[in-house]
């Protein structure tokens, strides 16, 4: 048979010159990819329908290039739309061949290239398959064969297409032992979770309340249940949990919650205080292990390191993992992956009274409500250790899951749950020992966690402009 | 055989759009997006959805604002066109950022000049970093209620005012 091409030559040529004009329409936008990326789609579309037709009926579609150009138009409209300058691109414009969806798909052009030319070949072989039907007297069963196997094909591989993109937020859960209008207590948990709470990358599936800063959950959860209902982006479970390690193994609100919340999906689990909650969780219902994603616990150290801010005598306890070691230990044996946040990299972060400054004068309410709620904290620093700030000790987590570029971690580190000498002068003389969660190359362990080891300065900024812009809305303030 | 020039034209197909694609990937702009379905793309993010940071005291969210990002306007023309100056600070207001201090040769009708060294503004605001790694050029537009609507980058910003008005539009 003759070479007969999908078109007469006449009609090639219009067909490229309309392109054209669609290309130039474009010109504006000094942008091939989204030429490419609607041509890929429409015209794909265009195939497939062509050939399940060319298959149904049994011979070729009259004038394939209409159909290629009149896919391209429908899944380019918006477009056309925009380039005349008549409307912006809305969500609902996917009706339009999923014309928003589109641009998001993995592999990008490159996947859509992929999808056009299987059009291309599925048009090609229901053609094929239909000029060859029209030389041969088939019987009818091996008429319907052919036919019905391309159809088959091209609906699974229509099915195959995905569907809308997904958009990148991160499900967490946060387990935290923040201790609102409590003086003199830590104020970092707060720092961290009001970052979080305006993070739209995050998608925070419940936050369960741990003793460590406090040892009273209860009074802590009206202030967290208030702080969520006015700075979080949207409603979100509170649950009171463990109040002393010794609950670790008994069931509280926060731990049939988080057990619930695991069981529906996987979660990154920030944990802001001791791992009892979480524990609890993986003692009762082990199966769950395998849906917790990942753990990001601010706690460790190296070997022979002590926890000393400069310019103090005083040293300082790693005090998520001395509060309840069982708990990291049955965190560890459950294989799940683990980062570290320690306190030598916390160390690297100073809030001082001019940042409290600048949350207070340009930040929205929940950094001026901060702000307020961290002067005593600033104050204990000033007096009780001697500097002029304090380290935010979880708020490294937000930027870890955040701005991870801001971060250097080692991976998958030796860690060991060991003894060490009291850093007390009492203590090393009488030979006390306390409990310590090690993290080096040199350990011989069969756990391994992510343990990360510097921040950039401006992590910092990065941080408090998120806070600052936290609820810049609200009609009120907590605790005004 | 029947499926030989079938064959041939899938080749040809397969070569000529696959060759079209690599020359565009090849021929992209260095201070244009890596990921190009994030160039420019004219979609209006949801409202209420992300907030924008607070870069200053006394920013306000009474209309729309711009805030635009350049790597230097020393001896530049904010925009190609002056009345789209005048014509977006009648519409918004205008905030302008530059990595290195510098400001346009007519600063009429602009809100608000901010200097950027550490790169934390156009961290803050999702702006990514182009293709040549360097400082973003764009723009990001934040709704009258303070939400962040529209992010991209764009070296060409400076002859697209209409685009901007187009945008803010939809955001009211």
């Amino acid at each position: 048979m003759t070479l007969r091409t999908p078109g007469s030559m006449q009609t090639f040529v219009l067909f490229a010159a309309a392109e054209g004009v669609l290309y130039w329409s474009y010109s504006e936008q000094d942008a091939l990819f989204h030429w490419f990326l609607h041509f890929f789609v429409g015209a794909s579309a265009a195939l497939f329908i062509m050939a399940i037709v060319t298959v149904h009926r049994g011979r070729t579609v009259p004038h394939p290039m209409v159909w290629i150009f009149a896919g391209h138009v429908i899944a380019m409209l918006p477009d056309l739309l925009w380039n005349f300058r008549l409307s912006a691109h809305h969500p609902w414009m996917d009706v339009f061949l999923v014309h928003i969806t589109a641009h998001f798909l993995p592999g990008r052009n490159w996947t859509w290239y992929a999808v056009f030319l299987a059009g291309v070949g599925a048009y090609l072989y229901a053609r094929a398959s239909a000029e060859a039907q029209g030389r041969q007297e088939p019987s009818r069963r091996e008429e319907h064969l052919p036919r019905r196997g391309a159809i088959v094909g091209i609906v699974l591989l229509l099915l195959s297409m995905p569907p809308a993109a997904a958009q990148a937020q991160t499900p967490v859960w946060i387990d935290t032992d923040a201790a609102p209008d409590m003086p003199f207590r830590d104020k970092d948990d707060l720092f961290a979770l009001l970052a979080a709470l305006g993070a739209p990358e995050l998608k925070i599936r419940g936050i369960s309340l741990v003793f460590g800063n406090h040892h009273d959950v209860a009074a802590a959860q009206p202030g967290i249940r208030e702080l969520v209902g006015r700075f979080a982006l949207e409603p979100i479970p509170v649950q009171a949990g463990a109040g002393e390690a010794a609950d670790l193994g008994r069931t509280t609100e926060a731990s049939t919650a988080l057990a619930d919340a695991l069981s529906r999906g996987g979660l990154v689990i920030i944990a802001l205080g001791p791992l009892t909650n979480v524990a609890t969780v993986l003692r009762q219902r082990p199966g769950l292990a395998s849906h917790v994603t990942r753990i990001v616990a601010v706690a460790g150290r190296r070997p022979d390191q002590v926890f000393r801010p400069p310019h103090g005598r005083l040293v300082l306890p790693d005090l998520n993992f001395e509060s309840d070691v069982e708990a990291f230990r049955v965190v560890l044996e459950h294989g799940i992956p683990v980062t570290l946040i320690p306190f030598e990299l916390s160390r690297q972060l100073w809030i001082t009274e001019s940042d409290l400054g600048w949350m207070r004068n340009a930040g929205g309410p929940a950094a001026r409500w901060l702000a307020r709620q961290s002067a005593g904290w600033l104050d204990l620093w000033a007096h009780g250790i001697g500097v002029l700030g304090f380290h935010p000790f979880d708020a490294p987590v937000v930027t870890y899951l955040l701005s991870p570029r801001l971060m250097r971690c080692d991976r998958r580190v030796p860690a060991l749950i060991s003894t060490a000498p009291l850093e007390s002068w009492w203590g090393r003389h009488l030979g006390f020992r306390k409990p310590v969660l090690l993290v080096s190359d040199e350990l011989a362990s069969p756990y391994r966690v992510d343990y990360c080891v510097d921040i950039d300065s401006r992590a910092k900024h990065d941080l408090l402009i998120r806070i600052n812009g936290l609820a810049r809305n609200a009609v009120g303030e907590v605790g005004s | 055989m029947t499926s030989h020039p079938y064959l041939f034209i899938w080749l040809a197909v397969a070569g000529g759009m696959g060759g079209l694609l690599g020359l565009a990937e090849h021929a992209r702009h260095p201070l244009n997006d890596p990921d190009l379905s994030q160039q420019r793309t004219g979609i209006l993010m949801p409202a209420g959805e992300e907030r924008a940071p607070s870069i200053q005291p006394g920013w306000g969210t009474r209309r729309g604002t711009i805030i635009l990002f350049a790597r230097t306007l020393k001896g530049r023309h904010l925009f190609r066109d002056l009345a789209d100056q005048s014509d977006l600070t009648s519409a918004a207001d205008l905030i302008v950022v530059t990595h290195d201090e510098s400001r346009p040769v007519i600063e009429t009708g602009i809100h608000t000049f901010l200097t950027d060294h550490d790169e934390s503004i156009a961290r803050a605001f999702g702006l990514r970093r182009p293709i040549d790694g360097g400082y973003p050029v764009g723009y990001v537009i934040v709704d009258a209620q303070g939400f962040i609507r529209f992010r991209t980058l764009d070296a060409g910003f400076d002859r697209r005012a209409w685009e901007m008005k187009l945008l803010l539009s939809g955001t009211r």
